[in-house]
């Protein structure tokens, strides 16, 4: 009896360890190229609001946060509970300039998954967003961010 | 020769930072890389004499540059460099046990702005203009190099060095690096975390595809291996709770964390072997890989062959 109790806890450990994989969402890998030439500035990476905030925490390893003139950054972001479900939110500045980036995954009600990205300018910044790869078995994807 | 052995003996009593061997790469033109984890010289036909040294204390590895201005020159720089290195990391001992994790994050991003943001680009002629204070010709042409580099010319006179050495170098303000310098060893480093990042990004990715999660297949414990490794200045720019959050998804999928070398497996592989086994034998594996995973629970004190009779024993210990 002790052994069966011994064999359900371990078998309880297990399901809540494979739930816990089956419940995150699709991953997303994020390049972030500065575009700016050689000899200007740094690209800083700011966290200011609720979205950004739950982007750092979900992403791996986390976005450094300074980016040099024509180097990239590389992480991946990954919701850890919607299985259906994921984005990013992140915010790059260079002096005045800044560029707000976003990307999503969202399965329709009607099944059909969705992938949306999208760069927000100001300050006189170049934004750029591409999504570079889907993986159609599982909705991962890669996306590129670019500034200048 | 003389003089190269006693440079050798020199470096031998360096700690990990500087006895891990400095890089030299004054002059762009040398291609010919030498690890000087071997004691080399170079004789007058130009050929390398070598005599390997096992080192135990460090398993980083760096170059030298040899030069067109002769084996002299070569051993002098890299006597230098050791020299700076060595002084470097005695003041980043003192920063980093004098400063909280928070006073050093604020370090490290105030020394980056100074170094690439757009103070630097604001002070860029005076930085341009910097010469160290010294009369030694090797010291001189690698600031020199380091301009040219800080304008896309020429290499990176730090190439090649362990992040450990760059470190030293970037975020040494007491003037022995000039800014540009810095800015050199800065972005050396930047691009040696940046192919870590590409490759291990793209393994997360190929992990979720074949388990569900981006930490699976090792990518968590490569993650926490990595910012292990990382100098304490670079560590404080991560959240506090970076190591255990990694850990807790090390745990998730299953995986033994590079801390526990001799810890029980996981519940997972657990599972797995004693799902996988024979009828007679999945009991006994699973006692035996349950008497090394519990040392304070359930132990499984007693399997007969035929499942039949199996006693367990709490151990309180």
């Amino acid at each position: 009896m002790k052994m069966i109790k011994s064999m359900h806890a371990i078998l309880a450990v297990g399901t809540m360890m494979f739930a816990g994989a089956a419940f995150a969402g699709p991953p997303v890998a994020i390049t972030f190229k500065n575009l700016t030439p050689t000899g200007g500035a740094d690209a800083s990476y700011v966290v200011t609001n609720a979205n950004e905030v739950s982007t750092n925490t979900n992403a791996s390893p986390k976005p450094r946060v300074q980016v040099p003139a024509t180097q990239s950054d590389f992480y991946s972001v990954q919701n850890p509970i919607n299985p259906s479900a994921n984005a990013a939110t992140v915010r790059y500045t260079i002096g005045s300039k800044t560029c707000v980036f976003a990307t999503s995954f969202l399965t329709s009600l009607s099944g059909v998954p969705q992938w949306n990205k999208s760069a927000s300018p100001s300050g006189g910044a170049t934004c750029t967003a591409n999504i570079t790869s889907i993986n159609s078995a599982t909705n991962a994807w890669a996306v590129e961010f670019t500034m200048k | 020769m003389k003089v190269l052995v006693l440079q050798y003996i020199e470096m031998q009593l360096f700690n990990k930072y500087y006895a891990l061997p400095g890089v030299v790469s004054t002059f762009p033109e040398s291609a010919d890389m030498v690890n000087i984890n071997t004691l080399s010289s170079v004789n007058e036909e130009n050929t390398v004499d070598s005599v390997t040294k096992n080192r135990t204390n460090s398993t980083d590895s760096a170059a030298v540059s040899t030069s067109s201005y002769g084996p002299q020159s070569a051993a002098t720089n890299v006597s230098t460099l050791a020299q700076q290195l060595s002084e470097a990391a005695k003041r980043a001992e003192e920063r980093d046990s004098t400063l909280s994790r928070d006073e050093l994050a604020e370090k490290a991003i105030s020394i980056g702005e100074k170094l690439g943001g757009t103070s630097y680009v604001a002070n860029r002629d005076k930085y341009d203009a910097e010469v160290p204070k010294t009369n030694d010709p090797s010291l001189l042409a690698r600031a020199k190099q380091a301009t040219e580099f800080a304008h896309g010319k020429g290499a990176n006179p730090f190439k090649g060095m362990s992040r450990d050495q760059l470190a030293l170098i970037t975020y040494d303000e007491s003037g022995t690096f000039t800014v540009n310098e810095r800015k050199a060893a800065r972005l050396e480093s930047y691009e040696q975390e940046s192919a870590w990042r590409k490759q291990v990004v793209a393994k997360a990715i190929d992990a979720y595809n074949h388990t569900g999660s981006i930490f699976g297949e090792g990518v968590g414990s490569e993650l926490l291996a990595h910012y292990k490794s990382l100098p304490a200045i670079e560590q404080s720019t991560y959240p506090k709770d970076y190591e255990t959050q990694l850990k807790i998804q090390i745990a998730k999928v299953g995986e033994k964390n590079p801390d526990q070398q001799s810890a029980p497996d996981s519940y997972t592989a657990l599972l797995k072997s004693w799902s996988e086994a024979p009828p007679e034998k999945g009991l006994s594996d699973l006692a035996s890989l349950t008497t090394m995973t519990n040392t304070s629970d359930t132990r499984i004190s007693s399997v007969d062959s035929n499942n039949s009779n199996t006693s367990i024993s709490q151990n309180t210990q």
